[in-house]
């Protein structure tokens, strides 16, 4: 059976399907979670503004307006939720802390070295500016086309690929002075 | 291919969306420039790199959400109820200073004027006290009427005096006149009769006495 689109669920919702609304925020939590942790760089976060996002799904069941980009529309409210979190808390990235660079060849801390490495990852994702960690996380993670970001993001397709490769290029430098350099993953 | 368009198009080959018209020229042109191809190795180990990092599993509650949104809509209506009341205090207290100081708001040619309480009385020239020898320009232009009205009363009863004695010495002139003229009407009478007598007199002696003798 070929699940319904997000458009029909919508409807649904808007005519007073609860399960509608329960089936869009089963689909889209996941999608939400990534994005809004990119976009933080905090996971302790994420679910707060997960539940913001979908809240903000729920007050929208009157004003939202069918126009084919439910998807598009979902990502911006998430942008701005991520937005007014980062205001509220007066959120800067912290800069990365200055480690001793990773010592590949020691297994057995292989397991605390990921970890650390999934952190220093995130927060040098949060310390990139907005533009660039927008565009990383909807085309690196989210998969989107950049026609489609450049909808989303009302920014010049050719833009966006240079941001994307300017915001992975950036990535690798500053996780390099880190000690993760090329072929130097735990 | 040159370099500028395979980096525009490296972006798309490490996500795999790279048509296959664009991929194969771009596979040919890494295969020949060590720079290029150093370039997708750093995009693809950032991708990696960013792999290492994954999101935390979310579920989210959905009996906390409905909850919440319970919430936020009672909230919502609180403040609406608060902001209505609110405005209908202001309404009322403007209202009652409105009646309590007899405001009144209006829009004159170029100006606006707000008022309270009665109106004012007519503003009184001030009064400024007599100096003597002071020219008489300085007095008020109260005082020049008060003093221009009882001059023409005095002028007005002065004339009334005058027609009355004038009237008198006419009518006096007059009854005078008429017993001058009653006298010689008198006389008048007196004197053709005298004449009468006379003309009778003469005609008797004439004439009858000449009429005797002709006989």
């Amino acid at each position: 059976m070929i699940p319904p689109h997000d458009a029909e669920l919508m409807t649904r919702w808007q005519r007073g399907d609860e399960a509608a609304f329960e089936q869009l925020v089963r689909r889209w939590q996941q999608p939400m979670a990534r994005f809004l942790f990119r976009l933080t760089g905090h996971a302790e976060l994420v679910h707060d503004l997960c539940q913001e996002v979908f809240l903000r799904l729920f007050a929208a069941r009157s004003g939202y307006r069918e126009n084919g980009h439910f998807s598009g529309w979902l990502y911006r409210v998430a942008l701005n939720v991520a937005r007014d979190a980062a205001r509220r808390r007066r959120h800067i990235p912290a800069p990365l802390e200055q480690t001793e660079p990773a010592d590949p060849a020691a297994p057995a801390e292989t397991v605390c070295q990921r970890r650390e490495l999934a952190r220093l990852v995130a927060q040098a994702v949060a310390e990139l500016p907005e533009p660039l960690r927008v565009v990383l996380a909807l085309r690196h993670d989210e998969g989107l086309p950049f026609e489609e970001i450049a909808r989303l993001t009302a920014t010049p397709a050719s833009t966006l690929k240079s941001r994307f490769t300017a915001a992975l290029r950036e990535l690798r430098i500053r996780l390099a002075r880190h000690g993760y350099g090329p072929g130097e993953m735990p | 291919m040159n370099c500028t368009e395979a980096h525009n198009d490296l972006p798309e080959l490490i996500g795999g969306t790279l048509p296959e018209d664009r991929r194969k020229p771009l596979e040919s042109h890494l295969l020949i420039c060590p720079h290029c191809r150093a370039e997708r190795e750093s995009l693809q180990q950032a991708c990696l790199l960013l792999r290492a990092a994954p999101p935390p599993e979310v579920r989210v509650d959905m009996a906390t959400l409905y909850r919440e949104a319970a919430r936020r809509e009672q909230r919502r209506l609180r403040r609406w109820r608060r902001a209505a009341l609110a405005a209908g205090a202001a309404l009322a207290a403007l209202l009652a200073v409105t009646i309590g100081l007899n405001l009144e708001v209006r829009l004159e040619h170029h100006q606006f004027v707000l008022r309270w309480g009665a109106p004012p009385p007519p503003e009184q020239p001030p009064v400024q006290p007599e100096v003597p020898g002071t020219p008489p320009r300085e007095r008020s232009v109260a005082d020049d009427a008060e003093r221009r009205v009882r001059v023409l009363e005095g002028l007005v009863e002065g004339l009334a005096v005058d027609v009355q004695s004038l009237e008198l010495a006419q009518w006096q002139e007059l009854t005078r006149l008429r017993a001058e003229l009653k006298e010689l009407q008198q006389q008048t009478v007196l004197h053709r009769e005298t004449t009468g007598k006379d003309v009778d007199a003469l005609y008797a002696e004439r004439f009858l006495k000449q009429k005797a003798s002709e006989r």
